[in-house]
């Protein structure tokens, strides 16, 4: 089962992206920012991280390098307002590994789609899932 | 001449005419007798015995007749009637050169060269003893020439017979010399005259042409005869011919022999004009009476002319020089207000550079300022845009996370009060994106990111957006894009935001089940859209005004057909940005068509110079 961790300074979003991912059936760790990403992400060992674009502490291209330098550089997905071209990929997300990126407000279905496009699951979670919050 | 005939031979000419040569006997007979001693002319003589000859005693004649005989200054001789010589006076011997011996009885032709004696004897036979003068020429002794005026007398006795002669003989030589002297000086003075280089007229002290030279004929182009006798002053021009005139007279008044030069304009026969410099020369008598006027005439008509033109030359170029120095003169005036007007400039200049240099100081502040304030925009836009869209974000999830009972069994009533929740989501976000492309337009923050995208992908991209929309209204949307077009080099998402706008509007103002045509066509160097709706149509006043931002809502459309009229304006923001054009046409009552179009060649560096960027800073 393939681990999603969330990283969004707004409670409210991370919320809907963890309910939605854990509902159909990713394993799901969230984190309110950069630094809260780095004490946490020893122990679980993401297969994918959606990484909102804008947010106190770290900045963006701080924690790419990170990623990269000291976690074996896992697949990024941004959740922004604001769309980026492969150019900007190249350009401003060089130094990480950003696969894809996702504009606020999305359906719901985009962001499964998605998801699912960069973290292929083995098998469908049951429906009935409880929410846990993981902040 | 017969005065100065020696009175022996106006008394021997008397004896002659009596007849009375009282000697005449005695000499034939000591002629025949051979031998007579010379010396004795008075033998020979006779005195006058009539009463004719004045009684004065003079002693004895034949003592008067020797004296008169021996001292005449010229040369005496006698012959007989054989023509030898029997008598003669020493200025004879001295004439001749010879000696008493040389002369006694010797024919009297040896004392002549030939010809001259043969002249003598034609005379003497012509005219038969009459005395007769003639210019003839002797023999020196030395066998030389004199040339004598010879007054030859025959004697006859009573019965007419020739008893000999008498030669009166005068030497002429000195005056034949100084006669061919002057002859040769006055030949050398006719042709200085005649030939001279120079123009001479000779004038009577009236003015009158006595004589001119050949030059002067050919000058003035008149035969000699022509002039001689005319007023020299009618062969000068008229406007100087009273001056000539008195001038003129005014010289022989004078009587001085030179005056000076004076220059006079000559007509000639063909009536051209000639200049002559005049010299004037006097000639007196012996009572300083004015015999005559010898006057020069120079030409001077082509040294006049070359003064002439040589003066006008020297004008010219003095006017010449002096025009130069002018224009020199203006030039250094116009140098000099130049150089100053230069400095003055160059002062200016300094000045605007150093006013410049701090404008731009300014300026470049003001552009940091600006560059910032901008910097300031695009954050707060891209935070305001996040800081929207974040809760929006929120909302729309948890609605469908609901609506796709994610999170547990909901009503059908709950079911339609989330789709409600969610289409409001959607307006609102639609409004918070059109609220920020306005603002970028507006702040010209907006920037496009081109790629190659082919124009049947803009189209289905734009149609799936609006296909709910169309959907509710049932409105079909037909594409005509089969024309083959090249890929554009665009902003994919912009353009097809474009389109959804275009077709949006359309959908908003077509009434239900009606069609919206999409037509793409290449366009010279361009390709267009058209979209075109059956709708209400637009007013030709408002074609375009409808491109004109808040228009829609301004004129309470917004209220009627919902939307926030920002999708035309921001359209029009869009293809500008691409270097295309955007417009209306309708037909009210009709429909619309709205166009625009995309250069297939993109403006260089336009879409594509600032990359539209999102910043990674906090919150």
């Amino acid at each position: 089962m393939p681990r999603i961790m969330i990283v969004d300074d707004e409670e409210d979003l991370r919320d809907v992206i963890n309910v939605v991912l854990r509902k159909v059936g990713y394993e799901t760790l969230t984190a309110e920012n950069g630094d809260d990403l780095f004490t946490k992400i020893d122990g679980f060992h993401p297969d994918l991280i959606t990484l909102d674009i804008m947010m106190p502490g770290l900045p963006i291209p701080d924690i790419l390098t990170r990623l990269r330098d000291a976690y074996g550089n896992p697949p990024v997905i941004l959740v922004t307002v604001v769309r980026y071209t492969k150019e900007d990929q190249q350009s401003n997300f060089a130094h990480g590994n950003v696969v894809d990126y996702i504009t606020k407000p999305f359906d719901v279905t985009t962001l499964i789609r998605t998801i699912s496009m960069h973290a292929p699951q083995g098998q469908e979670q049951p429906m009935a899932h409880s929410i846990t919050a993981a902040a | 001449m017969s005065s100065r005939e020696p009175d022996i031979i106006r008394t021997l000419r008397e004896e002659e005419r009596l007849g009375k040569l009282r000697g005449h006997e005695d000499a034939e007979g000591e002629d025949s007798e051979g031998v007579e001693e010379p010396g004795d002319f008075c033998s020979i003589c006779c005195v006058p015995q009539g009463g004719q000859t004045p009684a004065v005693n003079l002693g004895d004649p034949a003592v008067l007749y020797q004296t008169i005989f021996e001292n005449s200054a010229v040369a005496i001789t006698l012959t007989d009637e054989n023509e030898r010589l029997i008598r003669w006076n020493s200025y004879a011997e001295q004439l001749l050169g010879r000696s008493r011996d040389d002369l006694w009885m010797q024919p009297v032709k040896n004392l002549y060269p030939a010809e001259e004696w043969a002249k003598i004897r034609f005379q003497n036979i012509r005219q038969r003893g009459i005395t007769h003068h003639l210019e003839t020429r002797m023999l020196h002794k030395n066998r030389e020439c004199i040339d004598v005026d010879l007054s030859l007398s025959v004697l006859k006795d009573q019965l007419g017979n020739v008893i000999g002669s008498i030669g009166i003989i005068k030497d002429v030589t000195q005056a034949k010399t100084m006669e061919k002297a002057l002859q040769r000086s006055e030949e050398t003075f006719k042709q200085l005259y005649e030939k001279a280089p120079v123009l001479y007229h000779t004038l009577s002290p009236k003015g009158e042409i006595t004589n001119i030279n050949e030059q002067w004929s050919h000058a003035l182009g008149y035969e000699k005869a022509d002039v001689l006798g005319k007023y020299i002053f009618d062969f000068i021009v008229f406007s100087e011919r009273d001056e000539a005139q008195r001038s003129f007279q005014a010289k022989i008044a004078s009587k001085q022999q030179y005056s000076q030069p004076s220059e006079r304009t000559y007509l000639t026969k063909t009536g051209e004009e000639r200049v002559f410099l005049i010299r004037d020369f006097l000639s007196f008598d012996e009572y300083h009476k004015v015999l005559s006027i010898q006057t020069t005439m120079e030409d001077i008509t082509d040294r006049k002319n070359i003064e002439k033109t040589l003066s006008s030359s020297r004008d010219e170029l003095e006017r010449c020089v002096e025009e130069r120095t002018a224009e020199l003169v203006r030039t250094n005036v116009r140098l000099h207000q130049e150089t100053i007007e230069h400095e003055q400039i160059e002062t200016a200049l300094e000045l605007t550079l150093s006013q410049l240099r701090t404008t731009q100081k300014t300026i470049q502040e003001q552009n940091r300022q600006l560059r910032k304030l901008d910097q300031l925009k695009t954050n707060f836009l891209n935070v305001t845009s996040h800081e929207l869209r974040t809760p929006m974000a929120a909302i729309k999830g948890f609605v469908q996370i609901m609506q796709q009972r994610m999170i547990g069994e909901i009503t059908e009533e709950q079911e339609k009060g989330l789709t409600v929740v969610l289409r409001n989501i959607d307006r609102l976000d639609h409004l918070v994106q059109d609220i920020m492309d306005i603002s970028r337009l507006e702040s010209g923050t907006m920037t496009f990111a081109p790629e190659p995208i082919a124009v049947s992908d803009l189209i289905a991209g734009a149609v799936e957006t609006v296909k709910p929309a169309a959907s509710l209204k049932h409105i079909t949307i037909t594409a005509d894009c089969t024309a083959s077009l090249p890929a554009l080099l665009v902003d994919k998402i912009r353009i097809t935001q474009v389109l959804a706008n275009l077709l949006n509007n359309a959908i908003k103002f077509s009434p239900e089940r009606t069609a919206i045509n999409i037509r793409v066509k290449p366009d010279k160097e361009d390709v267009l859209f058209e979209v075109e709706d059956h709708g209400r149509g637009i007013p030709a006043d408002k074609l375009e005004k409808i491109f004109e931002i808040f228009y829609q809502v301004d004129s309470g459309l917004d209220r009627k057909f919902g939307g926030t009229g920002l999708g035309l304006p921001i359209s029009r923001g869009i293809i500008l940005g691409h270097g295309g054009r955007i417009w209306a046409e309708s037909t009210v009552g009709t429909g619309s068509i709205l166009r625009f179009t995309l250069p297939i060649t993109p403006p260089q560096g336009n879409p594509s110079s600032e990359k539209e960027t999102e910043t990674f800073s906090d919150g």
